[in-house]
C-alpha cells in the first residue's frame, strides 16, 4: 500500500514547488503529513522547504559532507542563468519586496503583463538599432524563467500578446536568495573589473 | 491647508468622492451606468474590468456620450468606443468611483467604492419614493432592540428572573386565549408589506457596509504599519509588534462584530433557518397576491456568503501580510537584500556595453531531475535536436564514409562516464575540453553521441551560434556546435 501521501512526494518531485493556492489539495496534504514527508526527504539527503507565510513547499538538496565516503547522487539539478536572465530574476526579487512591504496591495500575489516585465529590464541593456530582436531577446529571457518556475502564466493575451499576465511568484525569494545575490554582486564586479 | 470638514466641499480636490460626483459633469452618465451595472436587475456586487469596459462602450455608443470639450475634459477626439470606455473606467478608478483590483487568477475586477454605493442608494431613494412609509414596523423595532438592550446588559439576577418570569405569564395568557378563541390574529397585508420592505433594505444596507468593513479593515492595517515604520523600535518591540498585529485587527469592535457575524453565517443550522425563512416569507407574498418588485431578499444568503467570504479572505490576508512584514527576520533580510540589489543595479548600468556574455553566470538550484509528463520538457527535448548539417562535412567521394554507417558502437555510457570525470572537478565543460581529455575514437558518430547527451539533458547547453573544430584525423576536420556541460 502507498503511504497516504504518497502523491505529496510526487508533487514536490515533479514540480518546482507546491503552492498552497494553486493546489490546495495536495497542500492540505502536506500539512497533515509533514512529518513523515519530511522523514521520506531525509531518508534521500534532502530537505524540505515549507514556507507557510508565502505559501510553497519545495525541495532542496545541501551539499553532502566532505567526509561522507558515498554521498549520494544529487536529484536536483543545477539550473544555469545566463547574465540576462539572472538580471531579470534580481529585478523580479527587488519587485516583490516591493509588493509585499505595500500596505495598499490588496492581492498577496503579484501579477505583471509581459510588457511590465520588459520595462522593468529593459533600461538595463542597451537598446539595439533591431527593436524586433531586441523584444524577441527579453521575451525569450522571460520565457526561460517560466520554465524554471519562477514565473506562471495566468492569462494568455492571445490578441495581445504584450498583455499575456504572469504571476511573479514568491519561489523566487528562495531561488534567488541572498546568498546568490551576494555572489551575483561578486561575479558582477569581478566582470566590470576585468572589461 | 487644512480646511473644516464642510468647507472642504468648496474645493475640487478635496471634497469626498460621493460630493465629487454630484458636482461634476458626468455625474448623470458615472450614476446611471454604475446604477444599471451594480444595483439594477440581478445586483453584482463584483464585475470584471473586461466585461464592464465592453458594456461602457457599448453605452457610450448607444447614448452618443461625448466627451465635453469645454469642461476641459480628456481630449476623446478620434478615439474609438472601446478606448473611451477603457479610459473612463480607469479615471473613475482615479477619482474614487470604482475600486480595481486582481482576483486570485490574476484578473482586474471593479466594485463600487462605499462613497458610490451610499450615493446610488441615495440617489434611489430619492427616485422611488416607497409606495408608503411603514412607521409601525420600526417603531417596534426600535422598541424590541432597546428591551434586548436593557435585558441583555444588566447583571442583576434578580431582575433577570423577574422579567422572564413576565414574558413567561405573558406567554401563558396567549395559550389561554388561543386554546379558548382558536383563531389567530395574523399580520394585514399593510403589516406584511411594511416588514418586508424593512428587511429587504436592511439586508441591502448590510451589503453595502461590506465594503465599508473591509476598507476599514485596510486603514487599520495601515495604520500599524505606519506606526513599526515610522519609529526606530528595539528589537523587543517590533517582534511585540507583529505578534499584536493580528490581534489587534480581530479585537477591534468591528472585526469583533464581523466575526460573530460570519460565524452565525457559516452555522449550517443557521443558514438552514434563514433559506427556510426567505422561501416561506416568498410564498406568504405569492399567497396573500402582494407585489414586491423587488426579488432581491430570494437570493440574500449567496450574497451575504459571497461578501462575507470575501471581507474574511481579505482580513486574513491583511493580517498575514502585516505578520510578514512585520517579523523581524524579514525586516532584516529586506533589508539586505534591497542593498545588495542597489549594488547590482549601479553594477549593471556600468557595464550595460560589455555584459557578462557566459551562458551560465548564475547557477541555481532547480527542479529534480525526473522525466515529467509536462510538455515544456518534451517540446525542449525535440528543440534541441542536433543539426544533421554535420553530416555534409564529410566529402561524398570518399569511401570512409562507411565510417557514419560502421557496426562499430559507440559506446554512450562511456561517453557519459567521460563527461561526469571531468565533471566533478569542474561545475562545467566543454565537449572540446572532454575530447581534449579524452580523444575521439569513432570520429563523427561518436561527436553526435555527445551532442545527443547534451541534447537529451536540459542541464546541458548547445550553443549554436558558436562552432568548434574538431580533429577527425587523417587530415578530416569537422565543425561542430559548441557543447557546454553542466553538472
Amino acid at each position: 500500500m502507498p503511504a497516504p501521501y504518497a502523491s505529496v512526494i510526487i508533487k514536490l518531485l515533479q514540480s518546482h514547488a507546491l503552492y498552497d493556492t494553486d493546489d490546495r489539495a495536495h497542500w492540505q496534504q502536506l500539512e497533515t503529513h509533514e512529518a513523515a514527508v519530511r522523514a521520506h526527504f531525509a531518508q534521500l539527503g534532502m530537505v524540505l522547504d515549507l514556507n507557510r507565510a508565502d505559501g510553497y513547499a519545495r525541495l532542496t538538496q545541501p551539499e553532502p559532507a566532505d567526509d561522507d565516503p558515498t554521498p549520494p547522487l544529487r536529484l536536483l539539478r543545477r539550473v544555469p542563468l545566463s547574465y540576462e536572465q539572472a538580471l531579470l530574476g534580481v529585478v523580479l526579487r527587488e519587485w516583490l519586496e516591493e509588493h509585499e512591504s505595500s500596505a495598499h496591495a490588496a492581492s498577496p500575489h503579484l501579477f505583471a503583463t509581459r510588457e511590465q516585465l520588459r520595462e522593468r529590464v529593459e533600461l538595463f541593456f542597451r537598446q539595439q538599432p533591431n527593436q524586433k530582436a531586441f523584444l524577441n531577446k527579453l521575451d525569450a529571457i522571460i520565457e526561460r524563467l517560466t520554465e524554471h518556475g519562477f514565473l506562471k502564466m495566468t492569462h494568455k493575451g492571445d490578441l495581445h500578446p504584450d498583455q499575456t499576465r504572469y504571476e511573479v511568484k514568491p519561489l523566487l525569494k528562495a531561488k534567488i536568495s541572498l546568498e546568490k545575490l551576494s555572489e551575483f554582486l561578486e561575479k558582477l564586479r569581478n566582470h566590470a573589473e576585468s572589461v | 491647508m487644512s480646511y473644516p470638514l464642510y468647507r472642504g466641499l468648496f474645493s475640487a480636490d478635496r471634497a469626498p468622492a460621493a460630493v465629487r460626483v454630484l458636482r461634476s459633469h458626468e455625474a448623470a452618465l458615472v450614476l446611471c451606468f454604475l446604477q444599471e451595472n451594480f444595483k439594477a436587475g440581478s445586483y453584482a456586487p463584483v464585475r470584471a474590468n473586461d466585461w464592464l469596459a465592453g458594456q461602457l462602450a457599448d453605452f457610450l455608443e448607444t447614448w452618443d456620450v461625448r466627451g465635453d470639450d469645454d469642461a476641459g475634459d480628456l481630449p476623446t477626439l478620434g478615439l474609438s468606443w472601446a478606448e473611451r470606455a477603457a479610459r473612463l473606467l480607469r479615471d473613475w478608478v482615479r477619482k474614487g468611483y470604482l475600486t480595481l483590483y486582481t482576483d486570485e487568477q490574476g484578473a482586474d475586477q471593479h466594485t463600487l467604492t462605499p462613497e458610490l454605493e451610499s450615493v446610488l442608494d441615495w440617489v434611489q431613494s430619492l427616485l422611488h419614493k416607497p409606495t408608503f412609509v411603514g412607521t409601525e414596523s420600526r417603531f417596534l423595532d426600535i422598541l424590541q432592540k432597546l428591551r434586548e438592550l436593557v435585558q441583555n446588559s444588566a447583571d442583576d439576577w434578580q431582575a433577570r428572573l423577574a422579567e422572564l418570569e413576565k414574558q413567561r405569564s405573558a406567554l401563558d395568557a396567549q395559550i389561554r386565549e388561543l386554546k379558548l378563541t382558536k383563531t389567530v390574529r395574523t399580520y394585514e397585508d399593510y403589516e406584511v408589506a411594511e416588514r418586508y420592505q424593512t428587511v429587504s433594505g436592511v439586508a441591502r444596507g448590510l451589503l453595502r457596509d461590506f465594503r465599508e468593513v473591509e476598507g476599514n479593515f485596510r486603514d487599520i492595517t495601515q495604520r500599524i504599519y505606519q506606526q513599526q515604520a515610522a519609529a526606530g523600535h528595539t528589537k523587543g518591540g517590533l517582534l511585540g509588534l507583529a505578534l499584536d498585529a493580528l490581534d489587534e485587527l480581530r479585537l477591534t469592535a468591528q472585526g469583533r462584530s464581523f466575526e460573530a457575524f460570519y460565524r452565525h453565517l457559516n452555522d449550517p443550522r443557521q443558514r438552514a433557518e434563514l433559506d427556510a425563512l426567505v422561501r416561506q416569507v416568498f410564498e406568504l407574498l405569492t399567497d396573500r397576491g402582494l407585489e414586491t418588485g423587488d426579488e432581491f431578499l430570494r437570493k440574500i444568503r449567496p450574497y451575504l456568503l459571497g461578501e462575507g467570504r470575501k471581507v474574511n479572505d481579505s482580513f486574513y490576508a491583511l493580517a498575514r501580510k502585516l505578520e510578514k512584514i512585520l517579523s523581524e527576520k524579514n525586516l532584516r533580510d529586506r533589508r539586505k537584500s534591497l542593498a545588495l540589489i542597489h549594488d547590482i543595479r549601479a553594477l549593471a548600468f556600468a557595464v550595460m556595453d560589455n555584459p557578462p556574455t557566459d551562458p551560465a553566470f548564475l547557477e541555481l538550484e532547480g527542479r529534480a531531475d525526473y522525466l515529467t509528463t509536462e510538455s515544456t520538457v518534451a517540446l525542449k527535448e525535440r528543440e534541441s535536436a542536433i543539426v544533421p548539417r554535420v553530416l555534409a562535412v564529410a566529402r561524398p567521394e570518399e569511401p570512409e564514409l562507411a565510417a557514419l554507417v560502421s557496426p562499430r558502437v559507440v559506446d554512450k555510457a562511456r561517453l557519459a562516464a567521460n563527461i561526469s570525470a571531468l565533471l566533478r572537478d569542474q561545475s562545467q565543460i566543454t565537449l572540446r575540453q572532454v575530447v581534449a581529455a579524452h580523444a575521439l575514437r569513432h570520429g563523427v558518430p561518436e561527436l553526435m553521441a555527445y551532442g545527443s547527451i547534451a541534447a537529451n539533458s536540459p542541464k546541458h547547453l548547445i550553443n549554436r551560434q558558436q562552432k568548434d573544430i574538431f580533429d577527425l584525423g587523417d587530415g578530416r576536420w569537422c565543425e561542430f556546435p559548441e557543447v557546454i556541460f553542466c553538472r
